[in-house]
């Protein structure tokens, strides 16, 4: 039952990742786990495999939803992000809000580091790019999120 | 209680409710099975060697009419019924006892060849053409 503990540790954070680009992302991340069931030797690193499977599959998504209306999208964005509420006085759906004003950017990086456990090589590797930008793109989106949030 | 702002973010789980965790673990169960290709391959060769044979029966010559030619002179050296000795020559030397009374034995040429007239496949040639 390897496969059911990894998609209970990883999926929620994973389909968190796939709405970052405005897809409902339960199809996205149920294939990328099938897709990984079916791999005849498993990824070396199994979860940033996992991320990249579903963030292609996100991008693809999100460009076929492209032509849909912004509201569609706030509405399929508006479903609960988060399991909880409120947690420690900040609340899940205004949380959920001030993230989805940040650019994707900044919303890839902090949702990958911050849910998905995953380091900022690993994140670099993932989207393209240095470490040290997803890093300044982490730092900055934190910054957008205690403006907004009005948390230290 | 972690007062800073990746602490309290990190704090909210993500919802993952509108998983089909059943849904998925079955579809990788059959995601992981291979496929074995050899018997859907074996069973649509032999269909294809069945269709070319059943083309091959209906379209080919059903039957075949085979001219049997029988040489009727005799060869050579045969010898004929009138050359053999009288019958009546045998019955004396019998009844004498004498075997130098016999007359001499007249060499009989093989009348059938060596190698079969017919064999399975000059029989299963004639059958398929």
């Amino acid at each position: 039952m390897q496969l059911a503990n990894l998609f209970d540790a990883h999926a929620p954070a994973l389909l968190l990742y796939a709405r970052q680009w405005g897809a409902s992302g339960e199809d996205l991340v149920q294939d990328a786990f099938v897709k990984l069931a079916g791999q005849r030797t498993p990824p070396a690193e199994v979860v940033p495999w996992l991320y990249r499977v579903v963030r292609n599959a996100a991008i693809d998504a999100g460009k076929l939803q492209h032509r849909r209306t912004r509201r569609e999208q706030i509405v399929a964005r508006s479903t609960a992000w988060f399991a909880e509420a409120d947690i420690e006085g900040l609340d899940a759906a205004t949380a959920a809000d001030a993230l989805q004003s940040l650019p994707l950017e900044a919303r890839e990086v902090i949702v990958a580091h911050l849910w998905g456990g995953l380091t900022f090589e690993q994140i670099a590797a993932l989207a393209g790019t240095s470490a040290s930008t997803a890093y300044r793109h982490y730092q900055a989106g934190l910054d957008r999120l205690r403006e907004k949030l009005r948390v230290p | 209680m972690n007062d800073t702002l990746p602490g309290r973010l990190g704090s909210l789980k993500p919802s993952g409710a509108s998983l089909d965790r059943d849904g998925m673990l079955f579809a990788a169960g059959r995601a992981s099975v291979k496929p074995r290709r050899i018997w859907p391959a074996l069973a649509g060769l032999f269909a294809i060697t069945q269709c070319v044979s059943l083309v091959l029966l209906l379209n080919g010559p059903r039957t075949r009419d085979v001219e049997v030619v029988v040489d009727s002179t005799p060869r050579p050296g045969t010898p004929t019924v009138e050359s053999l000795p009288a019958p009546s020559i045998y019955v004396k030397a019998l009844r004498t006892a004498d075997p130098e009374a016999l007359p001499p034995i007249i060499a009989v040429p093989a009348v059938l060849p060596d190698e079969p007239i017919w064999t399975i496949k000059s029989i299963s040639s004639v059958v398929i053409d």
